[in-house]
């Protein structure tokens, strides 16, 4: 436990040759152990790509993975606006604070598929629906992020902004909403995640396309290639939307990386 | 630093005309009576208002019934026996899962923690499985295990096991540099500097990866319940609904959220007496 060695020293081609044998070896291993399979259950991994291929490269492209992208884009942009907004008002002011906490907190603690029938009945079946869903259930994580972040506010600050005589404006554009970003962040990131396990769930009940749509579809018909391949587009898509959502983060944030150079200490 | 101090000494003859600022935060941070009052209010303003709704016919028709049945039917579900046992049902699985969850992820952690080629060569497909959604994987599981709790186990596992293994492993590379070679200078021997500085630095951050773990167990129990048809609360509110018991259906999704709440609460509590030390205990103050 007493050697945590740097890796400044440490050639980059050995360091991507070492991050790449295991993926590469698992992949290996799949391809190869399933190869002569005639279970029904799993396919060889060369019928599963193949799938992979046919379908979504082609007709599911865009029948499935375009809607599922735009309702799911809808879905997280309504959440994280309306987050920070509400966010920014609650932790504003205590005694709103205080109202609404009993509230804010069973909502987010209620696991959020158990909305799913309530979409149900009083949306119906469609793409309002699933956009109504991930708003209502994702949205929780980025609201409290802004609360705390929006309390967190150093009161010597609050005193300047007044010295100066900002306006309410621009006391929240840049004061408040900066101090809070790094806040926002953390939970726009779980509302992220959020987003993706309700998009997906969403249109397994109440959906006549998508992935999580095609996905169920394929089961429940023993379409067992499609069932795998589809996975793997749902892997994939949560994957690049992660690393969509870190290259926004560090763009947003990046003068907060030279601050915490300077200062050496967290915000 | 002489600025500081200064400046932080003045405001009590100079913030004189700034009172009206600081006087809330005073009385919010001491009236906790009054804070919980405000909350209270609200909770009963917004059952009135959901219930002059739901009376007056503003919701979509058969949607949403008015609170009061709501509340009756969910009084009624405590006193029957299949409540508790979908209750149970969820809950243990749940429970079981997060166990398992510990037990596999503590031992990758430490290895992934300490040993760096490990580290390495595990970083990408930690970083591919970390952001899949954990639902992702339920038609799978259905396909290949049909709706048996041992399906809803391994989901669980699959789905729920990142937040605290990433955690763990935050945790263990946290570990005081200088920290580990003052007990290593002053001897202190295997068990002191686990009980003094591993458990104290770790602590912290299993106690966030297991809460998130927690609250995606539960999330991914009631979703194979829901679509896999699985036993426990998640059905039965399927059920409900299909089956046009509105008023069930929403008593159900209000015990959902109480169990949320109860499973915070767990956290919270495991929290002050296992980490009373740390700053964020510390100066706790609400929310």
């Amino acid at each position: 436990m007493s050697t945590f060695p740097s890796t400044r020293s440490r050639g980059g081609i050995r360091l991507i040759l070492l991050r790449a044998w295991l993926p590469a070896g698992l992949v290996a291993a799949w391809w190869l152990a399933s190869a002569s399979s005639t279970s029904l259950y799993f396919p060889p991994l060369q019928t599963i790509l193949e799938t992979l291929g046919a379908d979504w490269a082609g007709p599911s492209f865009a029948g499935h993975l375009l809607p599922s992208i735009g309702k799911f884009l809808a879905g997280f942009l309504i959440a994280a606006v309306a987050g920070i907004f509400l966010g920014l008002v609650i932790g504003m002011y205590p005694a709103l604070r205080a109202a609404v906490e009993p509230i804010v907190q069973f909502l987010r603690s209620l696991p959020p598929p158990v909305l799913l029938p309530v979409g149900l009945l009083v949306f119906g079946i469609g793409a309002s629906m699933n956009i109504a869903i991930i708003a209502f259930g994702a949205v929780w994580p980025t609201l409290l992020n802004t609360i705390d972040g929006v309390r967190s506010l150093d009161p010597q600050l609050t005193e300047m902004t007044r010295s100066y005589r900002l306006t309410r404006a621009q006391k929240i554009r840049w004061v408040i909403l900066p101090n809070a970003s790094p806040q926002i962040f953390a939970g726009l990131r779980t509302t992220l995640q959020m987003a993706i396990i309700l998009i997906v769930v969403s249109e397994m009940v109440a959906s006549t396309n998508g992935i999580g749509y095609y996905v169920l579809n394929s089961q429940q018909t023993f379409a067992v290639p499609q069932t795998w391949a589809g996975t793997l587009v749902l892997g994939a898509l949560g994957y690049l939307a992660n690393l969509v959502f870190i290259r926004i983060e560090g763009y947003v944030l990046r003068w907060q990386a030279g601050l915490l150079a300077i200062t050496g200490s967290g915000a | 630093m002489e600025m500081t101090t200064q400046i932080r000494q003045l405001p009590a003859q100079a913030r004189e005309g700034t009172g009206r600022r600081t006087a809330p935060r005073r009385s919010f941070a001491a009236g906790r009576t009054g804070r919980m009052a405000l909350g209270a209010g609200t909770v009963v303003a917004v059952m009135a208002v959901w219930e002059v709704l739901a009376r007056s016919g503003a919701f979509p028709p058969g949607s949403i019934p008015p609170a009061s049945a709501v509340l009756a039917e969910f009084i009624g579900q405590l006193g029957t026996l299949g409540f508790w046992e979908a209750l149970w049902n969820t809950v243990s699985v749940a429970l079981l899962g997060l166990l398992l969850i510990v037990v596999v992820a503590s031992p990758l952690a430490l290895l992934i923690g300490l040993v760096r080629p490990v580290q390495e060569s595990v970083w990408f497909v930690l970083e591919f499985l970390k952001p899949i959604p954990p639902v992702a994987l339920i038609p799978l599981g259905l396909l290949l295990w049909g709706p048996s709790p041992g399906m809803k186990l391994f989901l669980i596992v699959m789905g729920a096991i990142w937040p605290l293994l990433t955690q763990l492993i935050y945790g263990i590379r946290e570990i005081n540099g200088v920290g580990a070679e003052m007990a290593r200078s002053y001897r202190l021997g295997r068990w002191l500097t686990v009980s003094r500085l591993v458990v104290p630095s770790v602590l912290p951050f299993a106690l966030t990866g297991l809460r998130i773990s927690a609250s995606i167990a539960v999330i991914v129990a009631v979703v194979t319940e829901m679509i896999g048809g699985a036993a426990g609360l998640g059905q039965n509110i399927v059920v409900a609904q299909s089956a046009g018991a509105l008023a069930e259906m929403y008593a159900l999704i209000l015990a959902a959220g109480l169990l949320g709440l109860a499973i915070n609460a767990g956290f919270r509590g495991l929290a002050k007496p296992l980490l009373f030390w740390h700053p964020s205990i510390r100066q706790e103050g609400t929310l």
